[in-house]
């Protein structure tokens, strides 16, 4: 199910004609079954970018389409005298118009947000990942069904379910936020920053679980600025700086452009830089081969041993 | 003068604290209720005045009880407390409190003002800053965090790392002898990463006794400090130099800790069978591969 993106503007404060966009006329399609990380510096439009995939921010201007569910917030021109100006009557209707059932829309793109594990309130596991399917209408047993498939992707048993989630650890509250949305079975999963916070375990267990969600045929498309993320597990990296998309490329491509790199404020992971150095230095590595310090060891292997 | 008497009481050093120390932790333990698991059991500390130490531990190790306990956001359920050798009460919690700035992993969770400048104003207000010459002193500190075109701005208009410079700068603002950052740096991009830690190397240069105590899940990051503390399961389990932290690989991927990324390669490529040999830094591996 693709997304696409057609001149997308948002400004927080319209009543300010002066105030920056976050925004800024940006396209974009983000095809069926990908893996897409977004990145760029603190305010550069991420969160914001991504609150438009599930209508919880209409566009200011443009058009949104997701598989056929259409927020059309195109502008419209009337006609004058002097030619076409902008309607201003007819845009401030388009905005107040609320958009029909835009739950069907949020049945499709689950949002994850930045520290979701703060947006737990039920007194147990099992019934805070029930809320959503309950929410959207299910029978308790439809919703309790829902919620136990989610929890055991997201690896929590059934000793979980009667737990109340406040007394887990860090990790596993956020794994129960994302089982709250994955109850919804959402075709695309949209994750704000899902990474922070957590140490290296609980990176690589939350990491493992997306890998295991996007080989079962869901979209992921994730906001970070954990660049080890991005190199490992996306297959297209899109940078925004000042609310536009300034590059468009794989993580592989984006970590090798240096004057594009030298220009922004990305700096790419550890691993990528130290495998450049032996590049530098003479090593004949294949860095579409390198994700991370194991593979980057298995390609120093790989060298050495054509090397004999 | 019976004010200042009773403050000076609140205020009285207890002569067994060494006087070079800024926090020091007697047996302090912390639980949410009576019965349930410790979040931090039995733990005994020093951290001396103008030290830089970084905590580290995997989620839930105990190290954020810890920051807050030494803010005096929660009371402590066991053991004592001591700011340069002032025990913390319930009397003296606040006078105490005025030397403790501390920005928060969540920036939500400590924004309160309906505006940037607003919420930088908070804590001025609360030391009773001149309100003349507020305004001059927010500024300056919102230029330090690069957010001074942002000072009319309401917090939903910004971004996670936007709100963790705001907190930033509303801690500055206060000049506090004691600096907590909870993961500071997280919702930043690198080179924003790297900008707080020029800020806070910046003020440490202006003012070496400022003690600091970073929790952080970056080696990198930890790696800067004179001293790091490793808790797991609200206990310390390892507290040294960075040097002597860090050879601990073993023991820190079993509490799910990070490892150097040097280490990390040479554990991966020995496992190969390509042993580069002793190894004590990144050039020196680097060069040992491309001999």
């Amino acid at each position: 199910m693709p997304i696409v993106l057609e001149h997308v503007t948002y400004r927080y404060d319209v009543k300010k004609p002066e105030s920056r966009p976050a925004l800024l006329d940006v396209s974009a399609i983000l095809q069926d079954r990908s893996f897409t990380a977004l990145i760029g510096q603190t305010g550069s439009g991420k969160s914001t970018f991504i609150q438009h995939l599930n209508g919880l921010l209409l566009p200011t201007t443009g058009k949104i389409d997701v598989n056929g569910y259409l927020i059309d917030m195109s502008p419209v021109y009337k006609k004058t005298r002097h030619g076409e100006v902008l309607d201003d009557r007819a845009m401030k209707k388009k905005h107040k118009k609320k958009q029909k059932n835009i739950k069907d829309l949020r049945k499709k793109v689950g949002l994850v947000f930045q520290f979701p594990e703060y947006q737990i309130f039920e007194e147990t596991v099992l019934k805070d990942v029930c809320y959503g399917p309950k929410n959207f209408g299910k029978s308790q047993k439809e919703s309790e069904d829902a919620a136990k498939e989610a929890l055991t992707l997201v690896g929590l048993d059934e000793s979980f379910y009667n737990r109340s989630p406040f007394e887990l650890s860090g990790g596993e509250k956020r794994r129960v936020a994302i089982a709250g949305i994955l109850a919804l079975k959402p075709e695309i999963l949209v994750l704000d920053e899902p990474t922070v916070g957590l140490d290296a375990e609980g990176e690589k267990n939350l990491m493992g679980l997306l890998s295991t969600i996007y080989s079962k045929g869901t979209s992921i498309i994730l906001a970070t600025h954990n660049m080890d993320v991005v190199l490992k597990y996306a297959h297209r990296v899109l940078v925004l700086d000042k609310g536009r998309i300034v590059s468009d490329s794989t993580p592989l491509a984006l970590f090798q452009n240096e004057d594009f790199l030298k220009n922004s404020s990305l700096l790419p992971p550890h691993v990528f830089r130290f495998a450049m150095e032996l590049i530098k230095k003479g090593l004949k590595l294949d860095l579409a081969n390198i994700r991370d310090a194991d593979s980057l060891a298995d390609e120093i292997a790989r060298v050495k041993e054509s090397k004999q | 003068m019976r004010n200042k008497q009773k403050t000076e009481e609140l205020l009285k050093r207890d002569s067994r604290i060494p006087e070079d120390s800024a926090v020091f932790l007697d047996r302090l333990s912390f639980s949410y209720e009576e019965d349930s698991a410790k979040l931090l059991d039995d733990v005994s500390l020093d951290i001396k005045k103008g030290q830089v130490v970084s905590v580290i531990g995997h989620n839930g190790a105990g190290k954020s009880t810890m920051a807050k306990l030494i803010d005096g956001i929660l009371e402590q359920t066991g053991g004592d407390l001591y700011l340069f050798g002032v025990r913390m009460t319930d009397q003296n919690a606040l006078l105490l409190r005025k030397d403790v700035g501390m920005v928060f992993q969540n920036p939500d969770s400590q924004f309160i003002g309906a505006t940037v400048k607003d919420d930088i104003a908070f804590g001025l207000e609360n030391l009773s800053v001149d309100p003349k010459k507020m305004d001059g002193i927010i500024l300056a500190c919102a230029k330090e965090v690069g957010m001074e075109d942002f000072l009319e701005r309401s917090p939903e208009t910004l971004s996670g790392g936007q709100k963790q410079r705001v907190a930033l700068a509303g801690m500055i603002a206060r000049h506090p002898n004691i600096m907590i950052l909870d993961e500071a740096g997280a919702m930043l991009d690198p080179k924003g990463k790297e900008q707080i830690r020029n800020i806070i190397r910046e003020k440490k240069k202006r003012n070496p006794e400022i003690t600091i105590l970073n929790i952080t899940h970056e080696i990198d990051e930890a790696y800067e400090a004179d001293r790091v503390i490793v808790l797991n399961d609200g206990k310390i389990v390892l507290d040294g130099t960075p040097d002597d932290v860090f050879t601990n690989d073993k023991l820190l991927l079993s509490m799910s800790l990070d490892i150097p990324f040097t280490h990390k390669l040479v554990a991966a490529l020995r496992k190969r069978g390509i042993d580069p040999g002793k190894i004590n830094s990144e050039q020196e591996l680097l060069e040992a591969l491309c001999r």
